[in-house]
C-alpha cells in the first residue's frame, strides 16, 4: 500500500470500459478525498457531419461511428426514420428487427459479464490487475467454459451478420420496414442458435449464483453504502409495463419506487434537459420536470439512471418465464423495490441476458418470422423524426429534423452513458470517498473505485461522440496545489 | 505469386470516419488491387476480443491500424512484430488485447497465427468526425502498401524454401 497525503489521483483511461475516460481524485490536506470526477474526451463534429446528407444515409452514419454497439445506433435511427416518414413497418419487418436487436443484446450482455466487468467479481476485486481480466476468468471457470464463451460470441455475431449486414456497420434497416428476411431453409440452425442462446443465457446465472450470491463478502460489498444511490429510474416498458429492448414507452419511476412519467419518444424533450459542468465534455442530463440540483440523490434532484438495473426497476417484470423468475429471485434477495445498488447492475444484466434469449426462441418460432411481407413504402414528406431504444447500457435517442426531400437540417442524440452521466460522477466520487482515507492508496482501492462504474458498462465512444474501441489507462494523484504526484498506468482491453 | 496453400490475412483496422482512424481502412482498399487474389484484405473496426474471430485460424497476419504519439512523428510508419510489441507502450484504441488474445488462444487450445505483424501510422486526429485524414497521413498509405507486400514476399519465399 503506497501512502500518499495530499493528492490527486487521475484514473486515465479507465480499464475495461468501451472508449477512453479518465478519472481525477483530488485529496485534501489529510489525505481523504476533496473531489472525484469522471472525464472524457470529446470526439467533434458530428452534427456537423450529418448536416446536409440524406436521412436515409443515418442508419449507417450512426452506426459507422460507434464500434461497441453499433446495432443500437442503427436500430434507434431506423426507428427514427420510420417516425420521419410516418410510416408503420410490416409486422414481420418489426419482429426481424426485435430478433436481430435481442440477439445483439446477449451477445454485448455477454461481453460485458465475462470481459468487461465481470472479472471484478468472478476473479475478485482486490485479485492481481494482472489476473482481473478474461483469463483469470477462464483460469477461475475452466477451458471448456472458455471455449463455450468464445464460441457463443462468435455464433451471436455471426447470425448478426446473415441477417443485418457486417455487425460493425449493420445494413439491416430501412425505412418502413428491413432489407432481408429470413429463409426458412436457415431456420432451424437458427432455432438451434437460440436455443443454445437460452442454455447460455442460464448458464451465466448459474456461474454467478455458484460465484457471487454464495460470496457474503461479495453480497455485502454489492449491498454497501459506497455503491449506493437513491435516483430516479428510466427505461422503454412495453404495453403492460414489462421490460422492451425495442419499443415501448419511456417510463421513469421516482427513487420510492412509483410512476413519476411515461411518455413517447416525440416527447422525450419535455422530460430530459442537459447541464453544463466546467470540467466534463459530456451534457449530464436531468429529469426537466424536477430540475437539476447538482450532483445530489433523492426525489428533489433530477439526475436519473439507464442501463439494466433501471430497466428492471423501472419495469413491473419480465415478458418472458425464466426472466421473470429470476427477476422476481432478483428484488426477494435484494429487499424489494426498487433497487438502488449500483452493482446489482451485474446481476440484472444477466436478467436480462435471460430475456433477450427467451425472447429470441419466440421470434425465431413465430411464423411471420420467414415472411416476405418485408417493406411498407414511405409516402408521407419528411420533417421531423425520433426513435428510441434500449441499448445495452441504457436508453438511445436518435432525432432527426429534415426538409422536405429528406435532408438532415439537425441531429440531436442523447446517448445511454448520458443518461447516466449524473449518477456515474455521483458514483465515482462516493466510492472515491468512501474508500481512499488517510492518503492510504491501494491498487484493490483503486480497482474499487472503478468498479462504481464499470458496473454501468459506461461506453464513452459516443457518449461525447468519442473515439470507437478502448485505451490504456492512467491513474493520476493530485495534492491540494493541483501537483501530479502519482500516475499508474494500465491497459485497457474489450 | 504462389500462396502454397497458407492463409494470409492482411487487415486493416479503424474507423473511416473519424478522419486519421480511417488510414488502416484505407490501406487495405488500396492493397486490395495490388496483392495477389489468395491473400485475404479485410477493412474491420473491432477491437479487443472481437479480434479473436479475424485471427482464429490464420497463418501469418498483418494488422495495419493508427496509432497515436507526439506530434512530430505524424505520418511515420513503425512495424513491430508481436513479441516486440509491449502494451503499454503502444497508444492504439485497437491493439489493446493482442497479447491476451493470444494468450486466450493459447490456453483454450485456439489456432493462432505464427507470424502476426503490426504496422502503426502515427495519426494526428482520430478524435474528429470526417472523412478526409490529414495530409501526412494519406500519404503514408504508399508506404505501407510497399510494407506489407515486402513482408508477404518474405513469407512467401520462407515457405518455398520449406515447401519446395
Amino acid at each position: 500500500m503506497t501512502k500518499v497525503t495530499k493528492k490527486k489521483i487521475a484514473i486515465d483511461p479507465v480499464t475495461r470500459l468501451e472508449g477512453h475516460g479518465k478519472i481525477d481524485i483530488f485529496l485534501d490536506e489529510k489525505g481523504g478525498v476533496e473531489h472525484a470526477y469522471f472525464r472524457i474526451p470529446e470526439l467533434r463534429g458530428f452534427e456537423v457531419f450529418s448536416i446536409g446528407r440524406p436521412a436515409e444515409d443515418m442508419p449507417q452514419i450512426t452506426s459507422r461511428i460507434c464500434g461497441v454497439c453499433p446495432t443500437a445506433h442503427h436500430m434507434a435511427s431506423i426507428k427514427a426514420l420510420d417516425d420521419l416518414y410516418k410510416i408503420e413497418p410490416s409486422v414481420p419487418a418489426k419482429k426481424i428487427r426485435e430478433l436481430v436487436y435481442n440477439t445483439f443484446m446477449l451477445e454485448d450482455h455477454a461481453l460485458h459479464v465475462y470481459i468487461l466487468g465481470g472479472p471484478d467479481f468472478i476473479v475478485g476485486p482486490n485479485a492481481p490487475p494482472e489476473m482481473r481480466n478474461f483469463l483469470g476468468v477462464i483460469q477461475k471457470v475452466g477451458k471448456d467454459v472458455g471455449k463455450k464463451i468464445i464460441s457463443m460470441r462468435r455464433r451471436l455475431r455471426e447470425f448478426i451478420t446473415h441477417i443485418g449486414g457486417k455487425v460493425i456497420h449493420p445494413v439491416l434497416g430501412l425505412p418502413g420496414g428491413v432489407a432481408k428476411g429470413i429463409a426458412l431453409e436457415d431456420l432451424p440452425r437458427f432455432q438451434e442458435l437460440a436455443r443454445d442462446g437460452l442454455d447460455f443465457a442460464l448458464f451465466t446465472l448459474r456461474v454467478f449464483k455458484d460465484i457471487i450470491l454464495k460470496n457474503k463478502d461479495y453480497m455485502d460489498l454489492i449491498t454497501s453504502d459506497v455503491y449506493t444511490h437513491k435516483t430516479y429510474y428510466m427505461g422503454l416498458v412495453d404495453e403492460n409495463n414489462k421490460v422492451n429492448f425495442y419499443d415501448g414507452q419511456v417510463r421513469v419511476i421516482d427513487p420510492y419506487g412509483s410512476e413519476f412519467a411515461k411518455f413517447t419518444v416525440q416527447k422525450y424533450l419535455d422530460y430530459i434537459a442537459e447541464h453544463v459542468e466546467p470540467w466534463s465534455y459530456i451534457k449530464f442530463c436531468y429529469l426537466k420536470p424536477v430540475g437539476w440540483n447538482g450532483f445530489t440523490e433523492g426525489a428533489e434532484s433530477g439526475i436519473y439512471s439507464v442501463a439494466p438495473l433501471a430497466r428492471l426497476n423501472t419495469a413491473n417484470g419480465m415478458a418472458t418465464p425464466e426472466a421473470q423468475k429470476t427477476y422476481e429471485e432478483f428484488y426477494s434477495t435484494l429487499g424489494g423495490k426498487p433497487v438502488h445498488y449500483t452493482l446489482a447492475n451485474h446481476w440484472a444484466r444477466i436478467v436480462e441476458m435471460i430475456y433477450a434469449a427467451e425472447r429470441m426462441n419466440e421470434l425465431i418460432h413465430d411464423v411471420d418470422i420467414t415472411s416476405q411481407d418485408l417493406r411498407v413504402i414511405p409516402k408521407e414528406t419528411p420533417t421531423v423524426g425520433m426513435g428510441v431504444v434500449e441499448a445495452p447500457r441504457g436508453t438511445l435517442f436518435h432525432h432527426y429534423e429534415t426538409d422536405e426531400n429528406g435532408i438532415i437540417r439537425k441531429t440531436n442524440l442523447i446517448v445511454a452513458t448520458q443518461n447516466n452521466s449524473g449518477r456515474i460522477a455521483m458514483s465515482v466520487e462516493k466510492a472515491a470517498k468512501g474508500l481512499i482515507h488517510n492518503g492510504e492508496i491501494s491498487e484493490g482501492l483503486l480497482n474499487m473505485v472503478e468498479m462504481a462504474f464499470r458496473a454501468y458498462d459506461p461506453c464513452n465512444a459516443c457518449a461525447t461522440h468519442c473515439l470507437v474501441g478502448s485505451m490504456p489507462f492512467r491513474i493520476a494523484i493530485y495534492d491540494h496545489k493541483r501537483n501530479v504526484v502519482r500516475e499508474i498506468t494500465r491497459v485497457g482491453e474489450n | 505469386m504462389p500462396n502454397h496453400g497458407q492463409s494470409i490475412l492482411v487487415l486493416g483496422l479503424g474507423n473511416d470516419l473519424l478522419k486519421d482512424d480511417g488510414v488502416g481502412i484505407a490501406a487495405v482498399q488500396k492493397l486490395r488491387d495490388v496483392l495477389d487474389i489468395s491473400i485475404d484484405c479485410v477493412q474491420a473496426s473491432t477491437s479487443g476480443l472481437g479480434l479473436m474471430d479475424y485471427l482464429a485460424g490464420r497463418d501469418k497476419v498483418i494488422i495495419i491500424d493508427a496509432i497515436v504519439l507526439v506530434p512530430e512523428k505524424v505520418g511515420q510508419v513503425f512495424e513491430w512484430h508481436l513479441d516486440e510489441l509491449s502494451t503499454g507502450t503502444v497508444f492504439s484504441p485497437h491493439y489493446v488485447g493482442l497479447f491476451e488474445i493470444r494468450e486466450i488462444a493459447r490456453l483454450l487450445t485456439l489456432p493462432f497465427p505464427k507470424e502476426l505483424k503490426v504496422l502503426g501510422i502515427v495519426v494526428k486526429d482520430p478524435f474528429a468526425i470526417g472523412e478526409k485524414m490529414s495530409p501526412e497521413v494519406e500519404g503514408a498509405i504508399d508506404k505501407v502498401v510497399e510494407m506489407v507486400k515486402k513482408i508477404i514476399s518474405i513469407w512467401q519465399k520462407e515457405t518455398e524454401i520449406a515447401f519446395p
